[in-house]
């Protein structure tokens, strides 16, 4: 997975430990929503966003960097660059009829 | 099939009770995740891209009725509403909780299944041929074989903390529908010039990112020294295996980088001082009583009267296709074997939902012996059914959307779970899988093309077994974009061979028109329809098919190819 980067817009995800559904590090904790990840754009708070992540083995197994875009003001949309990451955002990337359909909120 | 005695139903109770505690201690924080991870991997618990994902395991492929419908229950339960059947004839659900994994186990208990050793550096689920017992090319069932070794590897401290993982296959019949020879040990059972029971014994076979073909140890092993000799090799895996580089760390390598025959030494030192000193693991009783468990079924016979198969072929296309595909001939007379397909056009490769799962359980139980097969191909059978009661059990299949006719056709792809939900994966598998059935849906079609094995792996651990496939498609990431891989004349049975690189990868949208490509050379350059896409590529090479798929043009890239 990605190491911190300078000059590259970066968030931390983990899988949450009880449920195992993707969350995003925010300013103070997680979040199942993109949106609210806290967004690094040099190493170094990269590196401490990691770490708090890391140390947080009470809530989230398995946290990483990665790097995303993030659009203009006002939306701020934050994207994951990699296909992986949005594939973790929006569940398998095919329709089975008889599947449930995957839900952020259901996690 | 084997039945858990009293010890058995124990032991995976205290196994529940003991991961329980240990998902507890890991809750309150007595545990760090590094001291937990090998427990839960020992216990089938993976971290995948959405969720945890649970591997039960199915003991070489084998369950009965009430089995399969516990499957559906835990699925709707505890996960979403189906599970995934793998190229090791194990199930896998994708959705997993931590908080349920317990509740989870503890109903796998209740059937006699468990999710012990399908992770982490251990003997995982010992594979078997899925017609076992049923086939009538078969010299000796595999299957007590196979329980005889799981019992053994269950919980065996010596063995627990292997190098790397290590995977063992046995096959009953000169016709290998186990993969042996991409096995860490495949067993082929054969007999003597005297018709005395043993084993070939292959080694050091594989495929992920270095495949290789296995090696034969022992061309003849005595059935009673089986035991004896498969512990000499683990012991010299043990202690010779790389530790120091996790990519080199399977006997594969070891075999590789010492030689065979240099192995083979340690190995038979090795049994020769076990033989010597220890007593055997296996008095006659155990064999017997375990080879008991797999008595056949009491076969109904044949009533030359009841033309209820025939008559329905003949009236019914639909029916006489699937017979063509589906069926596979039972030694018996008047039975058949039955290969469910979980390869409908549209679906994911080896996944079935609840409902289909009890569909298949009440079909097993009323017209099948009580017996299910998991097939490495990520099929179903029911390996021993009256082929007077086909149309009907054919009739509930289509019911249940399980009777698709396309058993060894180009629809039948292995595909891994692959970016859509693994964490390793570096493309995306099921669509790709998808693509391609639509596009060759068309049944006549299909069966003009005859037996194609397409493979498709979603990253270079080649959970998909792409190099032993026909045509076989490898997923990888190029500066961030998927792009697939093509490799050709591969083949998975006992003629095993690893496919050959084509050249350059193609982009997800350019796979389906590759494979046109490939398939118009290959019908416009085969005898005649008996020869097959594989018998086609050994007889004329790489070059016809290399030239379909690029042109004939050398452009640098594939200069350097």
């Amino acid at each position: 997975m990605a190491k911190a980067r300078e000059g590259v817009a970066q968030i931390v995800s983990a899988n949450d430990l009880m449920t195992g559904a993707v969350v995003y590090a925010t300013a103070h904790g997680w979040s199942h929503a993109i949106s609210d990840a806290a967004v690094a754009h040099d190493a170094a708070t990269a590196d401490a966003l990691l770490w708090r992540a890391t140390a947080d083995e009470a809530t989230v197994v398995g946290p990483y960097l990665l790097e995303v875009t993030v659009s203009a003001e006002p939306s701020r949309a934050i994207t994951p660059a990699h296909v992986r990451e949005r594939l973790r955002l929006t569940g398998p990337s095919f329709d089975a009829a008889w599947q449930h359909p995957v839900t952020k909120a259901a996690a | 099939m084997y039945r858990y005695d009293e010890f058995d139903t124990a032991f995976v109770r205290d196994r529940v009770a003991r991961f329980r505690d240990q998902v507890a201690r890991r809750i309150a924080g007595h545990l760090t995740e590094d001291e937990f991870k090998p427990l839960r991997l020992q216990n089938g618990l993976y971290l995948q891209l959405h969720a945890y994902m649970l591997r039960v395991a199915v003991p070489y492929g084998t369950l009965n009725s009430r089995q399969m419908r516990q499957l559906a229950m835990i699925a709707e339960r505890w996960d979403r509403g189906y599970g995934h059947f793998t190229t090791r004839q194990n199930i896998q659900f994708n959705w997993t909780r931590l908080a349920d994994v317990g509740d989870m186990l503890e109903a796998l208990a209740d059937v006699g299944m468990h999710a012990i050793q399908t992770s982490g550096n251990c003997i995982r689920n010992v594979t078997a041929d899925h017609f076992a017992g049923a086939a009538d090319d078969e010299i000796e069932d595999p299957r007590p074989t196979a329980e005889l070794l799981r019992q053994w590897s269950t919980d065996h401290p010596e063995f627990a903390f292997l190098p790397r993982k290590f995977k063992i296959a046995v096959t009953g019949s000169p016709n290998d529908r186990a993969v042996t020879k991409a096995h860490d040990i495949g067993l082929r059972m054969v007999r003597d010039a005297a018709g005395a029971p043993g084993y070939e014994v292959i080694v050091g076979g594989g495929l992920g990112r270095t495949p290789m073909i296995g090696k034969v140890l022992r061309a003849f092993l005595p059935k009673d020294d089986l035991l004896a000799y498969v512990e000499a090799i683990m012991r010299g895996y043990n202690l010779l295996g790389r530790r120091d580089n996790k990519y080199k760390a399977r006997i594969k390598i070891l075999v590789h980088e010492m030689s065979a025959e240099a192995f083979a030494d340690v190995v038979e030192r090795e049994f020769d001082h076990i033989k010597r000193t220890a007593s055997s693991p296996v008095s006659p009783d155990v064999r017997a009583r375990i080879e008991a468990y797999f008595a056949a079924p009491a076969f109904a016979a044949t009533n030359a009267a009841d033309t209820r198969f025939d008559d329905r072929r003949a009236r019914d296309p639909a029916f006489r296709a699937w017979t063509v595909q589906n069926l596979t001939p039972h030694r018996v007379p008047g039975y058949a074997i039955a290969t469910i397909s979980l390869k409908a056009i549209g679906a994911a490769p080896g996944d079935a939902s609840a409902d289909q799962m009890r569909a298949i359980a009440d079909l097993a139980e009323r017209f099948g012996h009580d017996e299910i097969r998991i097939s490495h191909e990520q099929n179903v059978v029911l390996p021993h059914v009256r082929k007077a009661d086909l149309p009907e059990i054919f009739d509930a299949l289509c019911n249940a959307e399980l009777a698709t006719a396309n058993i060894g056709l180009i629809s039948d792809i292995i595909a891994c779970p692959g970016m859509d939900y693994c964490a390793l994966a570096t493309a995306r598998s099921i669509p790709i899988a998808h693509d391609i059935a639509r596009h060759f849906a068309a049944s006549d079609y299909a069966r003009t093309i005859g037996e194609m094995k397409i493979k498709i792996s979603g990253c270079i651990n080649a959970c998909g077994h792409h190099h032993v496939a026909h045509i076989g498609i490898l997923g990888l990431d190029r500066r961030g974009v998927e792009n697939y891989q093509i490799t050709l004349g591969g083949d998975h049975t006992e003629t095993l061979a690893l496919g050959d690189r084509a050249g350059p990868g193609f982009g997800a949208d350019e796979v389906v028109p590759a494979l046109q490509r490939l398939i118009d050379a290959y019908l416009t350059e085969r005898t005649d329809a008996h020869e097959t896409f594989l018998m086609a590529y050994r007889r004329l090479g790489a070059e016809p098919f290399k030239t379909a798929l690029y042109g004939n043009a050398t452009p640098p890239e594939l200069a350097a190819a």
